[in-house]
């Protein structure tokens, strides 16, 4: 960003730390919280006076004269940016009055420090960044600790699908919990995870029994099952074979391994100059992992297939982690790394270059829509594994959406046919589409291919529109 | 193929529920056993099955079948998805084209910030900004609001006002478009709203919603009272009427008896024959001669009670009832009102100070104004005005606001002692609407479902700031007992400076942009005035000052003064610091409980309601 011109609603929503943050900023905006608003000559600084509950006044101000904008405020929010700065820019796009000023002395000593670093670093770098080696002992040590975890983890299944779901009473409850804790000292985050899914469903059954919760609760065990032993099986081919570090394997993951950027590009898990473009995005809670969860899919508008973002925010920190936001420009990526996996994987880079998204990117997207029973067919080789996210997400092409009397609505291809079900994670979206249906006449639907165990069929769960002209989510 | 299947997925169910069981004796389960015979033909036919079916054989006979259980529910899972079908052969059809769904470019948290104030209640002045009423279109957020268009109160009705000024005619399609048929406690609100604002417009929807006997109570009663728009309604009314019960015949016989249909005549005669409390609303809304005779002898009988106990048997001596409101819907009444306004004349009138004197005579010739066309209405608060301008002041602005906005401050008050109190009670009833109109509102409060305006003016009217920031109202404090020797003169004129503070404050805090300036510059002319005369008299009533802001002193003096904890509002209105607000809250909270530990809990769940209003903690 250059200058202070640049700032939009959206670079604001985008640089805030979560919504109650952009909530305050606005109430202090709305009702002329600052009493000083003043730009530096160039506009590449903004800076006022904001009172708040302090004696004397906040001085907030945002400098936009590096590569990335600086937030610095006086408050004691540990949240950059505080509620002042982003109060501030929400003035800014108002159109209200900033007068010309110099730049406040320690601001510009700052700015001075910040070049002197990015002059060093440069004149410096390359020197500096050697590699790390991978430390073989420690990840052989490691998998077999994993492997000792697996051993309880198998014991808890064990016991449950012997004795029944019944036999877990209160103090066996209790006993798995202090099992699940010890498995974090195994490694085994996800297992962990899995395992407390299953105690707390199974509590929560013997206080409300229900058969459909009951079939749930041996899924799990099901996929932990399965995550046991092929987990095993995977740690005992490495170990055996000596070669212990991370490789191309849904696994690692599986077991709770958590990828590096440098791993990923080292087994060559990355495409260069990548140009994606954001289907949907949404933002979900997970009490089990007590983290939220933003997740964006993408398509590649080169290869076609999507893809997805997590950015992971524990309960804890929450706070201090910047959320991520729905994207709406063409994102072109230089180094796109891939987690392992087939469908929908997870992406992440560290620099992209954006530009607007119009209407040749929307056609590219069109494009890679495919026919409902193909979508159906890729979809059911991803979910047949026990190890797959509960959904496939895919474009599917549409000539109309049309509502049967009941009220669901039915997404109509040629002489395809699939109906439309909701999903908690986008919850409105049945309703959003339903507001649009009547206009829409073709392009395609992205969304959620679902498998119901009940009805022994697949339903569509729309995410997102994508017509020649936009990509209208839901 | 779900027939030809039905083995494979016995066996899947089986294979769960055993495993939910235990599967220690599952040798001994003959249910499982079972299935799997009957799954053993469709082994025969495909290879994967067959795999199956072998695992299961051998499941039955493990020595360790929680183990192997596991590997066979993942592979019955794994086929039971490629097994799946996809096609919906429903018989459907398109919806219609909702064409005020525009998508935006929304980010994701401005999104869920939207849709979290949409849900949540009682809004706040400062929850939709103007930039929510650019996007509200967004299907996402439109799909939030039909969710909460129905509600009743919490400011459901200001909100959608606000929302219908800016989308119009596509809005009011869609609120009806969406009435939620299923839902069996509808309220049917969307279409008070709506025939309030377009009246018969929509006349064929409001018909087809009434007739329709299998829609909820709510909406049939709704769209019953909308009919009553379009006169020539009365044989369909007639025939809900008679086909009806309950509440919807009720709905029915208002609506009948306010376009006057003679076919209800006999029972609003009966009614004013020989009136029940249930009767009331009725001869109101009639029109008819029986109604407004009834109600002539009515008044005249409040006239005789007036202070005294009334008979128990007479069901409208009763504070639930406003009789004057009889007189409303009538446009042959005006003898009433001067029967009336002729008791009440006398030199020795002594305004009352905080409030307007005469709101209940009033009341129906204000709810004529807002709700009926026809001119006759006008004619008679412009006579009853004209010849009795002290008694029918308040009806009297509220025309003017209606036809001379430009002049009407200057045209009712004549005199601040008498008429100022009539201005204020309209003036704090104005609002601002996104499409930049003033509107005023039927309701004093924002929090019912009153959805009744009118659309004013597009800018404040200089007059009307004029009026408010008249400094000929401002006496220096320690002359206000030699000007005004009497108590009650002295309140009036406090009260008159008192009131145009807030009210200033309060048209600062709604006004448009353009007007922003105009009347900051009122505001400070008179607070100016204010600040110049003495405050020595006013000091004393005056909060006292305190590290903690005005909103803290504004409470810590209404405590010491025994006002009510309702006022608090004043400091939700005020235009201080949002941040001022919540300390001040906070730290009157924590004094008002160390001072008064077991008293002013009224006060205490006020401050907290406020703070949680400002989305602050304790």
């Amino acid at each position: 960003m250059a200058d202070a011109k640049s700032i939009t609603e959206e670079y604001i929503s985008s640089n805030a730390v979560n919504s109650s943050a952009l909530s305050n900023a606005k109430k202090i905006s709305n009702t002329g919280g600052f009493r000083k608003l003043c730009k530096s000559a160039d506009e590449t600084l903004l800076f006022g006076d904001c009172y708040g509950s302090g004696s004397t006044p906040y001085n907030a101000s945002v400098d936009l004269s590096g590569e990335t904008a600086v937030f610095r405020c006086s408050c004691p929010s540990r949240q950059i940016p505080c509620k002042h700065c982003l109060a501030l820019m929400y003035d800014w796009v108002a159109g209200k009055d900033f007068t010309v000023e110099e730049i406040p002395e320690d601001v510009a000593r700052k700015r001075e420090k910040i070049e002197k670093k990015a002059e060093k670093a440069a004149s410096g770098g390359a020197a500096a960044k050697a590699p790390a080696k991978p430390n073989k002992s420690a990840a052989e040590k490691k998998l077999k600790k994993q492997r000792e975890g697996l051993e309880l983890a198998e014991g808890f299944v064990h016991d449950i699908l012997a004795n029944g779901i019944g036999s877990v009473n209160k103090a066996a409850c209790s006993q798995y919990q202090t099992l699940a804790k010890q498995l974090g000292d195994y490694y085994l985050p996800e297992p962990q995870v899995i395992m407390n899914e299953i105690i707390r469903a199974v509590s929560k059954l013997s206080e409300n029994p229900d058969d459909s919760e009951a079939e749930n609760i041996i899924a799990l065990c099901v996929r932990l099952g399965a995550v046991i032993k092929k987990s095993r099986a995977y740690i005992d081919q490495k170990l055996e074979s000596g070669e212990v570090l991370p490789e191309d394997s849904i696994l690692y993951e599986e077991m709770g391994g958590v990828w590096k950027l440098s791993q990923l590009k080292e087994l060559g898990l990355f495409r260069e100059n990548a140009r994606i473009l954001q289907l949907s995005f949404t933002r979900t809670a997970d009490d089990s992992r007590r983290e939220y969860t933003d997740e964006g899919y993408w398509i590649d508008l080169d290869a076609g297939d999507i893809l997805r973002t997590e950015n992971i925010r524990p309960y804890k920190a929450v706070k201090y982690i910047k959320t991520d936001d729905a994207k709406f420009r063409l994102y072109t990526v230089r180094e796109l790394c891939l987690y392992p996996g087939a469908m929908n994987r997870r992406i992440r880079w560290e620099e992209e270059e954006t530009s607007p998204a119009g209407a040749e990117e929307y056609a590219q997207v069109l494009s890679k829509a495919e026919s409902i029973s193909s979508a159906v067919k890729a979809a059911k080789n991803e979910l047949k594994n026990t190890l797959s996210r509960p959904y496939a997400a895919v474009l599917v092409n549409f000539d109309s959406i049309e509502y049967a009397a009941d009220g669901h609505g039915v997404l109509k291809c040629g002489g395809e046919t699939i109906a439309l079900c909701g999903y908690r994670h986008y919850p409105g979206a049945l309703d959003s589409l339903r507001l649009i249906a009547g206009e829409l006449s073709g392009g395609a639907v992205f969304g959620g291919l679902f498998y119901d165990t009940k009805q022994h069929s697949f339903s569509f769960s729309p995410f997102s529109v994508v017509t020649e002209n936009d990509i209208i989510r839901l | 193929m779900e027939v030809k299947n039905n083995p494979f997925y016995e066996l899947r169910s089986r294979l769960y529920a055993t495993a939910a069981a235990g599967c220690s004796l599952i040798a001994e389960d003959f249910r499982l056993s079972r299935a799997i015979e009957a799954f053993r033909p469709m082994s025969e036919a495909n290879k994967v099955f067959g795999k199956l079916c072998a695992m299961c054989d051998s499941l039955v006979k493990s020595q360790d079948p929680a183990s192997d259980i596991t590997d066979c529910i993942a592979l019955a899972d794994a086929l039971a998805v490629t097994q799946g079908t996809f096609a919906d052969s429903s018989v459907t059809e398109k919806v219609p084209v909702c064409s005020m769904a525009e998508p935006a470019h929304l980010s994701f948290t401005e999104l869920e910030l939207y849709k979290e104030k949409i849900g949540k209640t009682p809004y706040t002045e400062v929850d939709f900004d103007k930039r929510f009423f650019e996007v509200a279109s967004d299907p996402r957020l439109l799909s939030s609001v039909i969710g909460v268009a129905g509600r009743n109160g919490s400011g459901t009705a200001d909100f959608i006002v606000r929302l219908g000024s800016v989308y119009g005619e596509k809005f009011y399609t869609l609120l009806l478009d969406s009435l939620d048929l299923s839902n069996k406690n509808a309220t049917g609100n969307q279409i008070r709203y709506v025939s309030s604002v377009t009246h018969g417009l929509y006349n064929d929807r409001y018909i087809k919603l009434a007739e329709n006997e299998d829609a909820p109570q709510g909406i049939r009663i709704a769209a019953t009272e909308a009919m009553a728009w379009t006169p020539s309604n009365e044989e369909k009314l007639l025939s809900i009427y008679r086909t009806s019960k309950s509440k919807i015949k009720n709905a029915a016989l208002l609506s009948l008896a306010k376009i006057n249909s003679n076919a209800v005549a006999d029972v609003v005669a009966k009614a004013a024959e020989n009136p029940k409390s249930t009767d009331f609303d009725l001869l109101c809304v009639s029109g008819s001669r029986a109604a407004a005779d009834f109600a002539r002898r009515e008044l005249d009988f409040m006239a005789g009670y007036s202070g005294k106990e009334a008979p128990p048997e007479h069901p409208f001596i009763s504070y639930r009832f406003n009789g004057f409101m009889l007189l409303s819907n009538k446009t042959d009444v005006a003898d009433a009102f001067e029967k009336w306004a002729e008791r009440h004349t006398g030199d020795d009138f002594v305004p009352y100070d905080r409030g307007p004197d005469f709101t209940s005579p009033n009341e129906p010739l204000i709810m004529n104004l807002f709700e009926k066309q026809e001119p006759e209405y006008r004619d008679m608060v412009r006579k009853l005005h004209g010849k009795y301008p002290v008694q029918f002041a308040l009806s009297g602005f509220l025309l003017a606001l209606m036809e001379d906005p430009e002049n009407a401050c200057r045209k009712i008050c004549t005199d601040h002692r008498i008429y100022d109190r009539d201005l204020f009670h309209f003036i704090q009833r104005i609002f601002h609407t996104p499409d930049g109109w003033y509107g005023i509102r039927r309701s004093y409060c924002a929090d019912t479902e009153d959805f009744t305006d009118i659309k004013l003016f597009r800018s404040i009217p200089d007059d009307m700031l004029g009026f408010l920031s008249d400094t000929s109202v401002v006496y220096p404090s320690d002359e206000m007992e030699k000007i005004f020797p009497k108590g009650v003169d002295r309140s009036i004129a406090s009260e008159n400076m008192k009131q145009r503070e807030y009210l200033l404050r309060h048209i600062l805090s709604i006004c448009s942009d353009e007007d922003r300036e105009r009347v900051s510059a009122a505001q400070e002319k008179f607070t100016d005035a204010m600040n110049r005369r003495d405050r020595k008299e006013e000091d004393e009533n005056k909060p006292e000052s305190s590290p903690y802001g005005g909103a803290y002193n504004l409470l810590m003096h209404m405590i010491r003064n025994d006002m009510p904890p309702e006022f608090a509002f004043m400091i939700e209105r005020s235009t201080l610091p949002v941040e001022e607000k919540i300390i001040g809250l906070k730290q009157a909270l924590i004094d008002i409980e160390k001072e008064y530990p077991d008293s002013l809990d009224e006060f205490k769940a006020n401050i907290r309601q406020k703070l949680e209003k400002l989305g602050a903690k304790e």
